[in-house]
């Protein structure tokens, strides 16, 4: 079929005969004029005829728009509701001049892009419907579903009977599923100091469970997500910590095997430095006993400021201290 | 809870009881799955900021053209029902193909499956139904299916429940054997232009509801009382008496409901106040008959047949004892029962005085909706107030009362929404200073309510009454956004206001310049733009222009304004501007030493037949020194012969002095 | 011991006589900005500091019956480490004390200018030029105490089939073999070290090392490529492993000064081995695990930045000299802007000052 064709069996019904017949002498019009170019389909002739007429996206860009609502908001707003739950960044709703991101360009550094047309502000979370006086007003709205907290439990009960704990997290989505794949996430936390341990089987323990334990806090944190359901990741991460409580009582053939670089904390005693003490009191003096020398003040001083040296980080004064140390041994020490 | 600690041998015992929650003997209420969201939700009050949350919170997407209560053409153009309308054509557009093609949608992730979300099969003739289909169809309110499905089963001599049969009688005299109404769907009906009172038959005859009632084989009481009802509702009144009647006579006893719709249809059959009243009296005799205690909804149906024959002499009477009836009674009113009492009383010029004890008595309360007419109540009282009453304390007591609560909800269209508004508005524009006025418009513009035109003029006749004009500017940019500048003569009101007088503070006069400079250019671009309706402006509202440029001495503006003039209307009567103000343009071209100006204005005076322009620098010569050569020229070029000859003897004649009055005036403000 | 020197003062200037300096840092001893700034002073002007006076205290209760004692300069880059050591040096020189001396450890590890393979012991790799001038710069520094004092070499060393040193020959003439000899230096000069112990050890002679930057000497990898183009060990550059050894504490009747440095160059290696970008300038973290072992127990002795009194004297030097012309900077707030953009580092002051 030829296009022009298509084209007439486009036009609406109401239209008139007349018009009718306006068009298609156009569109004769049109071949006859360019016999070799392919008839352009023409859906809207009228547009075309009259050419002048502005789109209606121009005319629509021409209405004039509102100011920003947080114009009009009062100083004194409740802005628990103009912001009630978590939702992504609405530069026209927030009352702050609010600046974010980078911006380079070839004629140097531009102070960071306004809250407007800012995706830096879209992508991150934002904590604007956690205002101190939201949270407040939540938990007196659902302190009624609560039950006053057992009088006699006190915090260190709690850490004494109830070492262990275990975060889990719900989701609430306005989604058409309840599920959400994250609620399967569990981490379980207890103090290091609640387990029954030896030297040797903490620093095992420690060894063992890397950056999962924090030495600030004495805490052991296991997050678990392998499994599909909750309840089978907690069952997870309280194997795997029965696992490393029980991995770390074992004492295997090759521990005896560790170098100064495993060592958890610096042993003065079996340090070259005591060796080269030692040696140089030899080259020193005759009649050298060794165990005698080991007992004196001054070594044990010394040894203390070696070891601080290689345990904690290396400042002013522990130098200092070792320079005391190591002045008395080597000027005035006698036998 | 004991634990135990310490080794083997050794036993350390503590106790301490943690509650259980939900089998403790606290009064602590058994809590449901959404209990935690509700009273979360209950910290969140209105916002009045923000626009409904139906539309994109965005300055760009956010709707700005007003409701206009005036003429509903305009209405039909409103922004805030375009953008409503067309979200929900998205969404009907969006199961119109989860209709048609089903076999498209196969992925749902939802879980649990919603069912609203689902495809709903259609039955036809060939389908085996069973009584499941049945009884789930009319769980779902699906009144063709359940048609259908019925038809299908008598065809097949299905065996029917009859307690089946009467719950499907129940859902098709509800729904008037037609399709329910689909309750994902609101905004249709809330931009309704004007929401009608249905006082109508509509009850369809012999449709499906009155042949399922003719097939039972046994009528029973709810049969008949559920028909009634059906009847009732859609007003097929003959018919519903016809079956009492019958009921009656079978001595079956209907409910409180059958006779709630029976009062209601008195309407129908009797013409007159008295015949009606007669009516009821009859019906409510035979309630006490039957034993049957009248609920709300009966006092409400005796007070909407009041307050329709409100030519009765008796009626606000009656309803006043209907009124103590239900006092006595103890029945607790609903808000249609004091929107009828209303209308009853209100139609009597006295009777207006109820609504002040009406608001007393509910003042404070938050209502649930518990009958149809409630959501009049609030338009109708306003309206009350604000045309009769004109008592802005009672105003402000009637929408406290609708701030109260979930109160605000009582209104069943944008469009009683927006009548609400514009009367609470017109009281305050009427009764408060501005600055309490704009306290209160600022609050509920433009989210809630934009002001109309005419509420518009109000706004700018209470700045001018009470010598605010520092709000002129804010008003403006609304009117301006709200794109209300030409509608009406609100542009020649605003241009009147400023041009009014000089204004001491600068600032102010600047923003006024900015404004009148805003319009012209609105009035040069729309006329210069052929493809868009022209703008008709009058001579005067260029004077005011050329005025207010000139009260802020930006002369280079009023000048503009008269180029314009000359080059774009030279010949049209309608935009000839005032001697008075030429006079005025002279005298600043002449200080500036702006002789193009000058001319231009002389040979404008002189197209439009104003002699006294020449007249009044002859006059004032001395003043800026002209010499006797350059007037002469002057004349000569501008061809007013006239002129000249009336300057000559100018001394005795009258319209020189008036000239000369105002022009003094003008000199001292300079 | 009695000390042999000059009053020094503290706090103040003290100038290198000419014929000393030419002496004893005419090869090494001062980098390039420092020659430059004497020479624009026409003058060896060194501050007599708190750390120079540490080890003079230390010098004066030394034992030398016992094992050598090493100390370790340690301080911000640009704190005046260098010019502590070459004023110790000096200090040295007149108490006539045999004085072996590195200024420049990192040019024999990371920039030699020729390298070659050792005749000796296979593996090892030779800088003949670097220890031809560490053999002058020790000859020229002890010339007229090795004169006087007549050492003789301890047992016999064969070069080659033909050249062999006798025992009992003079240690001068060990010194010249590797000079004219550039192939035979660097074992020339481990085997000048090694007799110097050994002298050292019978109470001959006293003996004082003295290195800078010799944390460089610990970073186990140097940049001197094998023969199969691996990196050799430090341990492998003969006169490398000539001088670590003398920094250990297996002889007696002399003393170590090192100093340990973070300039820049040095730091970026040493971050490549312990992980961290910008380690902190103090002397267990530059020396390494291996330098620690090594040196401890030795004394680490603090080169601080300028105090107070010793921040006014600079700077009246500076003025004195003429280096500071600026009006301003001779006003009470120039001094004190100056201290602050300087934060009283004496490499920034002289730097700050360059512009004024």
């Amino acid at each position: 079929m030829r296009p022009k064709n298509l084209f007439l069996c486009l036009r609406f019904q109401t239209i008139s005969s007349r018009l009718f017949f306006e068009k298609r002498f156009y569109g004769i019009q049109k071949s006859s004029a360019d016999e070799e170019e392919f008839d352009k389909l023409n859906i809207m002739p009228r547009m075309f005829v009259k050419g002048d007429r502005e789109p209606l996206a121009k005319r629509e860009a021409l209405r004039p728009q509102l100011t920003p609502r947080y114009n009009r908001m009062p100083v004194d707003q409740d802005w628990n509701s103009v912001w009630p739950t978590a939702k992504m960044f609405n530069p026209s709703a927030v009352p702050l001049p609010v600046h974010m991101g980078k911006l380079k360009t070839v004629s140097g550094p531009k102070p960071p892009p306004g809250k407007f047309a800012n995706p830096e502000l879209m992508k991150v979370p934002n904590f604007l419907h956690l205002a101190p006086p939201a949270i407040k007003k939540h938990c007196d709205a659902i302190r009624k579903f609560c039950t006053p907290w057992p009088q006699a439990l006190t915090d260190e009960m709690c850490d004494k009977y109830f070492p262990l704990e275990v975060i889990t997290s719900d989701y609430c989505h306005a989604s058409p599923t309840i599920r959400e794949p994250k609620a399967r996430i569990i981490t379980i936390r207890i103090k290091l100091s609640s387990l029954d341990l030896d030297y040797h089987a903490k620093d095992k323990l420690k060894r063992i469970l890397q950056h999962r334990y924090d030495p600030k806090t004495d805490l052991i944190t296991i997050v678990a997500d392998k499994c599909p359901l909750k309840s089978q990741n907690i069952d997870y991460a309280k194997y795997l910590l029965t696992a490393c409580f029980f991995e770390a009582w074992k004492t295997e053939s090759w521990e005896s095997e560790k170098e100064q670089s495993d060592w958890e904390t610096f042993f003065w005693e079996k340090s070259p430095s005591k060796a080269s003490l030692i040696n140089y009191f030899k080259k020193t003096f005759q009649n050298f006993n060794e165990e005698n020398f080991l007992e004196k003040d001054t070594v044990k001083d010394y040894s203390k400021s070696v070891k601080n040296l290689f345990d904690k980080e290396e400042n002013d004064e522990l130098l200092e201290d070792y320079r005391k140390n190591v002045e008395k041994l080597l000027f005035d020490e006698r036998l | 809870m004991i634990v135990n600690t310490g080794s083997v041998s050794t036993f350390t015992f503590v106790s301490f009881s943690i509650p259980k929650f939900i089998l403790s003997s606290f009064d602590y209420y058994y809590r449901g799955p959404t209990d935690i969201l509700k009273a979360l939700a209950s910290t969140v009050s209105r916002d009045f900021t923000a626009a409904h949350y139906k539309y994109m919170d965005d300055p760009f997407l956010l709707p700005s053209k007003s409701v206009d209560v005036v003429s509903f053409t305009l209405f039909a153009k409103s922004s805030f029902r375009a953008y409503a309308l067309s979200k929900e054509s998205g969404r009907k557009a969006a199961r119109y193909f989860l209709n048609t093609y089903p076999e498209l949608f196969f992925r749902d992730d939802a879980e649990p499956k919603v069912p609203a979300f689902c495809y709903r099969e259609l039955y036809d003739e060939n389908t085996d139904n069973t009584e499941d289909d049945l009884r789930d169809c009319i769980a779902n309110r699906d009144v063709p299916n359940c048609i259908i499905a019925y038809n299908n089963m008598e065809a097949k001599d299905v065996k029917i429940n009859p307690e089946l049969k009467q719950s499907l009688l129940e859902l098709v005299c509800f729904y008037n054997s037609k399709e329910a109404r689909d309750e994902e769907f609101l905004e249709e009906e809330w931009f309704q232009s004007k929401k009608e009172n249905i006082v109508r038959r509509t009850w369809q005859d012999g449709e499906f509801a009155e042949q399922l009632f003719d097939s039972l084989p046994k009528k029973d009481a709810r049969a008949y009382c559920t028909l009634i009802q059906g009847m009732g509702k859609y007003f097929q009144a003959g018919k519903a008496f016809k079956l009492y009647e019958e009921m009656k006579e079978l001595n079956y006893s209907p409910t409180v409901a059958v006779f709630n719709y029976l009062i209601e249809n008195v309407v129908f059959i009797q013409e007159s106040g008295e015949l009606r009243f007669e009516m009821i009296t009859k019906l409510l005799r035979d309630m006490s008959q039957y034993n049957l205690k009248p609920n709300v909804n009966t006092f409400n149906a005796i007070l909407f047949v009041l307050s329709r024959s409100t030519g009765w002499n008796k009626a606000s009477n009656i309803a006043l004892n209907t009124f103590a009836e239900m006092k006595l009674l103890n029945v607790q009113p609903s808000l249609a029962s004091y929107y009828y009492l209303l209308l009853v009383l209100s139609s009597k010029n006295n009777g207006s005085n109820i609504l002040y004890e009406i608001v007393r008595e509910i003042e404070g309360k938050s209502f649930a909706i518990k009958h149809p007419a409630d959501v009049n109540f609030f338009e109708y009282a306003m309206h009350v107030c604000c045309n009769f009453l004109s008592d802005v304390e009672l105003g402000y007591r009637i929408h406290n009362l609708l701030s109260t609560g979930q109160n605000h909800k009582f209104f069943s269209t944008a469009y009683s929404e927006a009548v609400y508004y514009r009367n609470f508005f017109s009281l305050l524009c009427l009764s408060e200073s501005t600055d309490t006025l704009m306290d209160v418009y600022n609050k509920y513009v433009p989210n809630i309510y934009i002001p109309e035109a005419k509420v518009m003029q109000q706004i700018l006749q209470n700045i001018e009454l009470y010598d605010t004009y520092h709000y002129i500017p804010q008003i403006f940019s609304d009117i301006t956004t709200f794109q209300l500048s030409f509608r009406g003569d609100l542009a020649d009101t605003v241009l009147t206001l400023i041009a009014k007088k000089k204004h001491q503070d600068e600032n102010l006069q600047k923003q006024f310049v900015a404004i009148a400079w805003s319009l012209f250019n609105t009035i040069v671009e729309r006329n210069s733009n052929v493809k868009i309706f022209p703008l008709h402006v009058k001579g005067e509202m260029y004077s005011k222009m050329i005025l207010i440029f000139l009260n802020g001495k930006d002369f280079e503006k009023a000048s503009a304004v008269l180029k314009y003039l000359v080059k774009e209307k030279p010949n049209d009567p309608a935009t000839f501007i005032e001697g008075q103000t030429l006079k005025l343009l002279c005298d600043a071209s002449l200080e500036n030493k702006m002789m193009n100006t000058l001319k231009q204005t002389i040979d404008y005076a002189s197209v439009i037949g104003c002699a006294d322009v020449i007249k009044h620098i002859i006059e004032n010569n001395e003043k800026y020194s002209l010499s006797e050569e350059f007037i002469e020229k002057f004349i000569q070029s501008s061809n007013l012969e006239a002129a000249k000859e009336d300057s000559s003897s100018s001394e005795s004649s009258e319209p020189s002095e008036t000239s000369e009055s105002p022009d003094e005036s003008s000199d001292e403000e300079k | 011991m009695k000390h042999v020197g000059v009053d020094h003062i503290d706090s103040q200037y003290f100038v290198l006589p000419k014929s000393a300096n030419d002496a004893l840092f005419k090869l090494s001893g001062w980098r390039q900005n420092h020659k430059q700034m004497f020479e624009m002073f026409e003058e060896t002007a060194i501050m007599v500091r708190k750390p120079f006076h540490d080890l003079l205290n230390y010098l004066s209760r030394t034992d030398f019956e016992r094992p050598v004692n090493r100390y370790v300069l340690y301080g911000e880059f640009g704190n005046g480490k260098t010019f502590t050591l070459n004023h110790f040096l000096y200090h040295c020189f007149l108490n006539r004390f045999l004085i072996v001396h590195c200024s420049s450890p990192y040019e024999w590890v990371f920039t030699p200018q020729e390298t070659a393979q050792s005749e000796w012991k296979s593996g090892r790799i030779d800088t003949p030029v670097e220890a031809t001038i560490a053999l002058k710069t020790f000859k020229d520094q002890n010339a007229a105490l090795l004169s006087e004092l007549d050492l003789r070499t301890s047992k016999k060393y064969t070069w080659s089939l033909r050249e062999t040193t006798e025992e009992g020959e003079p240690l001068l003439n060990l010194i010249d073999y590797g000079l004219n000899r550039m192939k035979k230096a660097s074992d020339c000069y481990a085997v000048l070290l090694k007799e110097i112990k050994h002298w050292a050890n019978e109470g001959k002679i006293k003996v004082s090392v003295i290195g800078d930057v010799v944390n460089v000497l610990y970073l186990g990898e140097s940049k001197v490529l094998n023969p199969d183009k691996t990196t050799a060990e430090m341990d492998n550059i003969t006169i490398a492993r000539a001088f670590t050894k003398m920094l250990r504490n297996d002889w007696k009747n002399g003393l170590v000064v090192v100093a340990v440095d973070s300039s820049d160059s040095f730091r970026d290696k040493v971050g490549r081995l312990t992980g961290e970008r910008f380690g902190p300038d103090l002397p267990k973290y530059l020396l390494t695990e291996k330098g620690f072992q090594d040196l401890d127990p030795f004394i680490p002795i603090k080169v601080d930045k300028y105090t107070e009194n010793e921040f006014e004297n600079c700077l009246d030097y500076y003025i004195r000299k003429n280096y500071v012309n600026h009006p301003a900077a001779k006003t009470e707030m120039g001094r004190k802007e100056i201290k602050f953009m300087s934060a009283y580092n004496p490499l920034e002051v002289y730097k700050f000052c360059w512009l004024l």
